[in-house]
């Protein structure tokens, strides 16, 4: 396809009709300054080609000039090898037409223009449907061309296929990878497992169960253990706890006592041997000892004889000293009792005269007492009914003063009146008929009428000062109070009042001395004197006796005089007794001793003889004491033999030890079996409760349930893993599968945009997404660089690389688009501005290649065919 | 007089089988006590007033008390039988072991525990010598006292011991080595083994009851107990395998690459059982079959799952063929026909350890291929 002209009348800025001619067809430039219109030619030939005639869409709209009026466009192109015109009525009024330039005829008008317009350029240039690639407006240089999903895509794709052939079933291939994927996100993600998702699950529900297991097999096992164990004691009990073993010790241990036993009785023998020579020793003495007693006491019996004789005669005189020293002693004693007995009389006596004494003097203070207390209870009651009390008394003197008080400050506010009379007047001033004495000075304390006889009447009127009133009425309340005080203490007066007062406090004093006095009589009152003279009655009456008695007549003195006599008596006896007592002591002892002695002799001697038997025996019993002394020396020789005889064949301490070391290791040696064997039965018992227990528990079983658990959630665990691992290796083959479909879709993009990256990069490779888009440049000695990470011109001239691509690719596939670039390589410098002016150049030499630019300068060096603006005349019928 | 008994061991009662579902594994379980109900109806029916239990009656010594009355009660329910039960490896006459505890319960007295090495006179002039294991394992042969053991003169004699004959056996064996010849030596009428969980003859008056119900995919002969008559004569015994399993458990290993071949496998499991519901079976299915029959495989399982009561497939080792014609599913695409070409080299590759992964990715790829060209559904 090529453009040959483009006409426009009322189109944007252009009112009138205005055309560009002499399009070459290969590269033709349209240069000129901004305003020229350049870019409202670009829109208005996209219109007049891609849009129907009836349209009213914002490109419309935006082509209609402000003055209003109705877009005319026209273009005429080749197409499939003939050359058409299309000519474009948009706005009110709409029409086209279709025009065969060879035929010069008229094929299609309005509708079908449209229609016949767009089947043409579907039928004769497939790539049509890119044109929006290649047709490149201001500013959209710019940016990397990113073709659309429907037309452009699918141009681009049967650019290629035409080359590359169909590539089949990439949807179903997207479907199932997406499928693929979305199996495999269900079960993992980039970091493991997915959360929630079944496999997770299973590899929670395996991490639990190992746990459980563990903590069951970890009790199993220690059954496992204690059943070992529990053979282990078993067997130690066969073999600690073995019959003929046990019995072998005990034989042992026994065969040991019994060696000990033997040795122990060995040594009881020796000692009952030595026990018998101490006994035969002992016998023998006593034999040797009663031989010696019995001669010892016939001597003594005889000395014993001898002696008592002499002290017969002693004895007697004795008994005679005794007998006087007793008499003396009587004596003394019997005076002594009746002195005591006569002094106690006298004192009895004595003691009633001293209570008749303390009665007289008590009675007398009680009847002094009794009249005091009579005198005072006979005032008191006086006074109890007695007006004059000094509550009252207190009562009427602060009344008058109160009401004295009152009369002065009356007075004190009541006017004077003083009464002077001339020399030699008469007296004529009268009050209440009464004349006033010169001098007379009066208080009007109330209204006064002075009377002057033959002169007149002078009233005098007291004041009436705030609070008279008040004051006056006050003093006659007091007055009235004062009176009734008066009544009270029955008197006449303040004068007789006071004077009664003055007698009661008199009968005070002597009341008051009355209880003093009392009070010294009596401290503890009257009925404690009278308790006092009952009690000195009631003593003196218990006295009585005495009174009777044969010193009940005597007077105090006489009392006194006798009691001093017997009193010195009783003295004299009292020192005669000890004396008569101590003669009598001692000749007592001294008869004692010797009594004592006599009667010791004479028992003894009485002793002797019933020992010693009748005279005639004495020698037969001598003879037999020798005999018996005799026989126990030849005893005592004979366990003196035994002893020797058992001390030689006794064991030594050495010897007796080591038996008693083997009886106690032998036995030990029992104990401990039977210890053990009581200790291993304990054990096993514990054990076996542990056993019991697991038994009990069903430890063995859930044990063996968990694993079989544990092994089938490994098997889901497996079976998630063989699945995580198909799907991974799914997916990883069908990406490789489309890595290589892709370069071989990409590959004649790759082969046009090659030279012309060359030309502009060196050695360069563009990197294409799915959809064409171009995703980066590989510049040789760099990374892939991101196309968003390049620089603006580098971005602009990699824009119009990949047009430029497109467009050849569309071009080696059929029927040619031209490529139009409004105001291209803006950003670029002036060195990238040349390469890129060699590309197009290039790019021309294979299809048309229109270029709009405000720079004509620069564009100078693109050269190509330059277009110009011209006006023309359009179609009556438009 | 012939004396007769039922010969049987390797209950195992209280053994959980963990690899299997809660459901699948309840009713396994229960089978295990059921067949104690079976074994006392196969007595009646062979006249045998004895039942001896050669060693394993419990899985283990921590069993709950529960679990371990509940065949007691079973045994005592069938009281016309004597239940005569030996200590085995699982079930070791321990202190406070499984015996010790049953001891301190109340036991019926149809049901005898057997743990001390003493000569039992079961029936008059009939003796039980048994051999009942204390522990795991044990040194020595534990039915050497067998042949020093004393018996009433012209006395039938029995020997029960639950270990391995040595040469025979399989890993489950206890360590236990029991001598063949322990019969003729300890002069037994007939020596009744526990232990090997498959029927066996060892020799004429040596045998293996193996266990009454299956509990793993077996390579023996399990599923039985034994109806023994001995005759006082000492002849021979007379030995019977009776059925006594209500599970039939089946393991197989398939080689397919069609989905025909798969006829072959249901033909046979018909044949085995007249109830599918009765079957436990195990599955691998391997080999190299066409994508498109992938799908027809799955299906193919699912309906046989439906049928047995329980079924374990491993098709890991099912690869795709990934040839020109399979990958001919994806024309329509030319990028997934690609990757499905790279999968298919690595599936193809026996020595890519990614070999499973790209099968497994390959079948994905053909699901999601048909599920977008069905409308994306």
């Amino acid at each position: 396809m090529k453009i040959n002209a483009l006409r426009v009348r009322e189109v944007g800025r252009f009112d009138k009709p205005v055309a560009i001619e002499g399009f070459s067809g290969g590269l033709d430039v349209l240069a000129g300054p901004n305003e020229l219109g350049k870019s409202t030619l670009f829109r208005a030939l996209r219109l007049v080609l891609g849009v129907k005639h009836t349209s009213k869409s914002k490109d419309v709209e935006r082509l209609t000039p402000y003055s209003g009026g109705q877009p005319l466009i026209e273009a005429e192109f080749e197409l499939g090898g003939e050359a058409w015109r299309i000519t474009k009525r948009y706005g009110k009024g709409p029409r086209a037409q279709l025009v065969d330039l060879a035929k010069d005829a008229i094929v299609a008008r309005n509708s079908e223009a449209d229609e016949l317009l767009t089947e043409m350029l579907e039928r004769n240039a497939s790539g049509f449907g890119a044109h929006g690639l290649v047709w490149v407006g201001q500013k959209e240089s710019l940016q990397a061309p990113q073709p659309d999903v429907r037309g452009e895509r699918g141009a681009l794709m049967a650019a290629i296929e035409s080359e590359v052939g169909t590539m089949v079933g990439s949807g179903t291939a997207d479907a199932v990878r997406a499928r693929a994927q979305e199996q495999l996100d269900e079960l993992v993600t980039k970091r493991g497992a997915k959360k929630g998702g079944r496999y997770a699950a299973a590899l929670e529900r395996q991490a639990d169960l190992q746990k459980q297991f563990d903590v069951e097999n970890d009790a199993l096992e220690a059954v496992v253990s204690t059943q070992a164990e529990l053979d282990a004691l078993q067997a130690r009990l066969v073999q600690v706890g073995d019959a003929p073993q046990i019995a072998a010790l005990q034989e042992k241990a026994k065969a040991s006592v019994d060696a000990r036993e033997e040795a122990e009785r060995q040594r009881l023998r020796v000692r009952q041997a030595k026990e018998a020579v101490q006994f035969c020793t002992n016998e023998q003495k006593t034999a040797q000892s009663a031989l010696a007693d019995f001669r010892a006491k016939i001597a003594r019996l005889a000395e014993l004889t001898d002696g008592v004789c002499g002290e017969e005669a002693q004895l007697s005189e004795l008994r005679q000293a005794a007998e006087v020293a007793q008499s003396a002693y009587d004596k003394s004693r019997t005076d002594g009792e009746r002195l005591r007995e006569e002094e106690h009389k006298l004192q009895l006596v004595k003691g009633r005269l001293e209570i008749v004494a303390r009665l007289e003097a008590k009675s007398r203070v009680l009847e002094g007492a009794e009249r005091l207390d009579r005198e005072i209870a006979a005032e008191t009651e006086r006074m109890r009914s007695d007006p004059v009390t000094s509550e009252r008394i207190d009562r009427l003197q602060r009344v008058n003063n109160q009401h004295q008080l009152a009369e002065g400050r009356i007075s004190a506010e009541s006017p004077t009146v003083q009464v002077s009379y001339e020399a030699g007047a008469k007296q004529q001033i009268f009050l209440r008929g009464e004349a006033l004495a010169d001098g007379s000075s009066l208080r009007a304390r109330e209204s006064l009428v002075l009377e002057i006889p033959g002169i007149g009447r002078v009233e005098i009127a007291p004041g009436d000062g705030e609070g008279r009133e008040e004051l006056v009425a006050r003093s006659q309340a007091l007055l009235v109070e004062r009176d009734e005080l008066l009544r009270e203490l029955v008197a006449a007066d303040m004068a007789e009042a006071l004077e009664l007062f003055s007698e009661r406090q008199k009968r005070d004093r002597r009341l008051a001395s009355a209880i003093a006095e009392l009070r010294g009589l009596a401290p503890d009152g009257a009925a404690s004197l009278r308790s006092d003279v009952a009690d000195l009655e009631n003593q003196l009456g218990q006295c009585e006796e005495a009174a009777h008695g044969e010193f009940g007549e005597l007077s105090t003195e006489e009392v006194s005089e006798r009691l001093q006599f017997v009193a010195t008596e009783l003295e004299a006896a009292r020192k005669a007794y000890p004396e008569c007592a101590a003669a009598l002591k001692s000749s007592a002892a001294a008869l004692g001793v010797v009594q004592t002695t006599v009667s010791a002799r004479r028992q003894r001697i009485e002793e002797l003889e019933r020992l010693l038997g009748s005279q005639d025996n004495r020698e037969e019993v001598a003879l037999k004491f020798e005999a018996g002394a005799r026989a126990a020396d030849e005893k005592l020789g004979d366990s003196v033999r035994t002893l020797t005889a058992l001390e030689e064949v006794l064991p030594d301490g050495d010897a007796l030890t080591e038996l008693s070391d083997r009886a106690s290791q032998a036995a030990k040696a029992l104990e401990e079996a039977r210890q053990e064997a009581s200790r291993l039965r304990e054990a096993m018992s514990a054990a076996s409760a542990r056993i019991e227990m697991a038994g009990d528990t069903g430890l063995g079983r859930r044990v063996a349930e968990l694993e079989g658990e544990l092994q089938r959630a490994a098997g889901d665990v497996a079976e998630f893993e063989a699945e995580v691992d198909a799907l991974n290796l799914l997916l990883e083959a069908m990406d490789e599968a489309r890595e290589k479909a892709r370069e071989r879709l990409l590959a004649p993009l790759q082969k046009r945009v090659g030279p012309y990256l060359s030309a502009v990069f060196g050695s360069a490779h563009a990197q294409f997404a799915e959809g064409f888009w171009l995703e980066g440049l590989k510049r040789h000695g760099r990374n892939v660089e991101s196309i968003d990470m390049l620089s603006d011109g580098t971005q602009e001239q990699l824009g119009l690389i990949v047009r430029l691509a497109y467009a050849k690719l569309i071009a080696d596939s059929g029927e040619a688009l031209p490529v139009i670039f409004d105001d291209p390589l803006v950003y670029s410098d002036a060195e990238r501005i040349q390469q890129m002016f060699g590309g197009l150049r290039e790019a021309a030499s294979q299809h048309q290649v229109v270029v709009l630019t405000c720079r004509e300068p620069i564009f100078s060096a693109l050269g190509g065919t330059r277009l110009e603006l011209s006006s023309w005349r359009p179609d009556a019928d438009f | 007089m012939t004396f007769r008994f039922i010969h049987t061991s390797d209950w195992q009662i209280g053994k959980p089988f963990r690899n299997f579902e809660e459901r699948v594994a309840g009713r396994l379980e229960g089978a295990r006590l059921a067949v104690i109900d079976r074994i006392a109806a196969i007595a009646q029916e062979h006249d045998a007033r004895h039942v001896l239990v050669a060693g394993d009656i419990y899985d283990a010594q921590s069993v709950p008390l529960k679990t371990l009355m509940q065949p007691i009660h079973r045994m005592e329910q069938a009281h016309r039988l004597t239940w005569w039960l030996l200590p085995g490896n699982h079930d070791p006459a321990r202190a406070q072991g499984v015996w010790a505890r049953l001891r301190a319960e109340r036991l019926p007295d149809n049901v005898r525990i057997l743990d001390t090495p003493d000569v039992v006179e079961v029936e008059p002039s009939v003796f039980v010598l048994p051999a009942p294991l204390t522990a795991r394992s044990v040194a020595s042969d534990p039915t050497a006292w067998m042949d020093v053991a004393e018996s009433p003169s012209g006395a039938m004699r029995i020997g029960l011991a639950h270990g391995s004959i040595k040469g025979f056996g399989s890993g489950e064996e206890s360590a236990v080595s029991i001598d063949p010849d322990r019969a003729s030596k300890a002069r037994l009428a007939y020596m009744a083994l526990g232990d090997w969980h498959g029927s066996a003859k060892i020799n004429a008056r040596t045998w293996y009851a193996g266990t009454p119900e299956p509990d793993r995919y077996p390579d023996n002969a399990p599923g039985s107990v034994l109806a023994v008559s001995l005759p006082d004569s000492g002849g021979s015994p007379e030995v019977q395998v009776v059925d006594s399993a209500a599970f039939v458990w089946v393991k197989r290993e398939l080689e397919i690459s069609s989905v025909a071949d798969l006829a072959g496998i249901a033909r046979e499991l018909a044949g085995l059982v007249s109830d599918p519901g009765s079957l436990v079976l195990r599955l691998r299915i391997f080999g190299r079959l066409r994508l498109e029959d992938f799908a027809e495989v799955e299906r193919w399982c699912g309906d046989l799952e439906a049928k047995v009561q329980y079924l374990e497939v491993d098709t890991s080792a099912l690869l795709p063929r990934a040839d020109d014609d399979d990958l001919g599913l994806f024309s329509a695409s030319e990028e997934l026909g690609e990757a499905a070409r790279s999968l298919g080299i690595i599936a193809g590759d026996d020595d890519d350890a990614r070999q499973p992964i790209a099968a497994a990715a390959l079948t994905r790829l053909a699901v999601l291929m048909r599920r977008e060209a069905a409308g994306g559904a």
